[in-house]
């Protein structure tokens, strides 16, 4: 004959096997004194634990005792909150992409600038005070931030001149030996 | 900084470099394709881009190699440079007159441009090189003649004819040691420069109360000038000279389409420089055999010294420096030695950097 073993019996003693498995042991149980007594054993324990727990102790004051417990609960956990090093707190959604968010405005200003530069502005009327200035550094017009001049290289022997509204400038060219004339147009 | 921020801010100095970093120079040549010069090279190797605050300066420093694909002999060019994003204004002119290059030959033309433009701009090549005018030995002219470069490119080739005819006069009835003579005083001559600004329609307010009118005084007119200047004035204060006003008659018998009178100015020390021409407008009506007319220009001239200081003038004169007439025929005065030509300047210079025997080998090429 096979008996159940200590802890089935236990849980049996307990009313805490399942309905069939507790069924099958209360029959074994009937039949066995051995097993029968170990239940009776088990349930006085079980009896005699539930009336210790049930009860204060001699000179303990339950209510005094849970004041002072949750007030060392309190102290623990604001003297924690000053020590530790918080966690980094969970981001909010919309900024958990930084790099896409700096990057697509930056996008956008390039495409819009190389459609800017795609389209050519429009021509500028000549105003009444176009100046061309001829010198050393060369023969040029400028005006509203924009400006064209023709250099001359660094020579002595430059003549300027001016022709209705031509100014030009006269060199000979050290490399070639050629003379070359250039002139710029205020009109 | 968060290692999660590094791409971003990679990318983002990526896009900034890639924005503020100008796009390389470009020069568009463009000949016509019946050209009787043809483009063999376009070399920009020293061009460069910098960006100066919200600007961007191009120097576009460019080597064009020309070779005449035609069978005569070239004796000038004219280049019209466009920059495309600056018109009307931004517009000048390359040439090289004084040329000989025979069929098949190549030269070279150095076209030295700086543009300033925002950084952003329009698309496209910075600026356009194309082909204005070409002169040839018999004087006829090939080009558009947009700069009426026919016209300067020819009387450039007379005056250079006449100064080599001058010079090679003075080679054989002097020597060498006379020509060496002769190529000094023409060097010496030469210098020194003046700096100008042309105002188109205006003038420095601040001179405009101390103008005076300051009458020219013109030089011994040739006998055979078929233009004689009557009289002439210009609004002058301290270094600014005003709305030039030349009155002329034409003494000739033939009508006279276009001509031109060079201006010399004189500063308080009695020194004497060309400031330039006062033309006639060449789109308007001739001028007939015994008639009058007036040339004036809506402009102020300011001349200033190298190192920018201004200079005081105290006179000026004036001489007739061409005339072209209704048939298309050019005179053009003697020898002047206060306006040196296009070629004495080139024939002084070879001498001043390799010698009497160079000059002497250039006079007897042609």
């Amino acid at each position: 004959m096979t008996h159940p073993n200590e802890s089935r019996l236990a849980l049996y003693a307990g009313n805490d096997l399942p309905l069939l498995e507790g069924f099958r042991v209360a029959i074994h149980v009937r039949g066995c004194d051995r097993c029968s007594r170990q239940v009776e054993e088990l349930r006085g324990i079980r009896d005699w634990m539930r009336l210790q727990g049930s009860e204060t102790p001699a000179g303990v004051r339950w209510e005094a005792l849970a004041s002072e417990m949750r007030a060392n609960i309190r102290l623990g956990l604001a003297a924690g909150r000053c020590v530790d090093v918080p966690e980094p707190l969970e981001e909010p959604r919309g900024l958990r992409w930084p790099a896409p968010a700096m990057a697509l405005p930056v996008l956008l200003l390039v495409i819009v600038g190389w459609m800017v530069q795609s389209l050519q502005p429009p021509l500028q009327p000549a105003s009444a005070d176009f100046v061309v200035d001829a010198s050393s550094s060369g023969i040029g017009v400028q005006r509203d931030g924009r400006g064209f001049t023709l250099l001359q290289p660094r020579n002595e022997n430059v003549v300027y001149s001016v022709s209705g509204e031509a100014a030009g400038a006269r060199y000979v060219d050290s490399e070639s030996g050629q003379v070359t004339i250039s002139h710029v147009y205020a009109q | 900084m968060s290692t999660r921020n590094k791409p971003a801010l990679l990318a983002l100095a990526a896009a900034l470099s890639a924005w503020a970093q100008p796009a390389p120079p470009s020069l568009k040549v463009s000949f016509p394709a019946d050209s009787p010069l043809a483009p063999l090279s376009v070399d920009s190797g020293g061009s460069r881009a910098d960006a100066r605050g919200g600007a961007m300066v191009l120097d576009l420093h460019t080597a064009l190699t020309l070779r005449n694909s035609s069978q005569r002999r070239i004796r000038g060019v004219t280049l019209l440079v466009q920059a495309q994003e600056f018109s009307p204004g931004g517009r000048g002119s390359v040439a090289v007159p004084s040329l000989d290059v025979r069929p098949g030959e190549t030269f070279p033309v150095r076209i030295d441009l700086r543009l300033l433009r925002p950084l952003v701009a329009g698309g496209g090549p910075l600026a356009e090189v194309s082909l204005d005018g070409v002169l040839f030995d018999d004087l006829s002219f090939y080009g558009p003649d947009r700069l009426s470069s026919r016209r300067s490119m020819t009387i450039w080739e007379l005056e250079a004819r006449r100064d080599r005819r001058y010079f090679k006069s003075v080679l054989e009835a002097r020597g060498p040691e006379g020509l060496q003579r002769e190529i000094v005083e023409s060097l010496d001559r030469m210098a020194p420069r003046l700096d100008v600004q042309v105002i188109r329609r205006g003038r420095s307010t601040a001179v405009a109360a101390q103008e005076r009118d300051c009458q020219f005084a013109f030089l011994q007119i040739p006998a055979d000038s078929p233009i004689v200047p009557v009289s002439g004035l210009a609004h002058v204060a301290g270094s600014e000279a005003r709305a030039p006003r030349i009155e002329v008659r034409n003494r000739s018998d033939r009508s006279i389409s276009y001509f031109e009178i060079g201006w010399i100015i004189k500063d308080r020390e009695g020194r004497e420089f060309l400031a330039g021409s006062v033309p006639a407008s060449s789109s308007g009506p001739k001028l007939a055999p015994g008639a009058s007319s007036q040339v004036w220009e809506d402009v102020s001239l300011k001349f200033a010294r190298e190192a920018g200081q201004p200079v005081a003038i105290e006179g000026m004169s004036g001489f007739v420096s061409q005339v072209e007439f209704a048939d298309g025929s050019f005179w053009i005065p003697a020898r002047n030695a206060l306006a040196p030509s296009p070629e004495e300047q080139r024939l002084a210079d070879l001498y001043r950097r390799h010698g009497l025997p160079a000059l002497l080998s250039e006079l007897k090429k042609f």
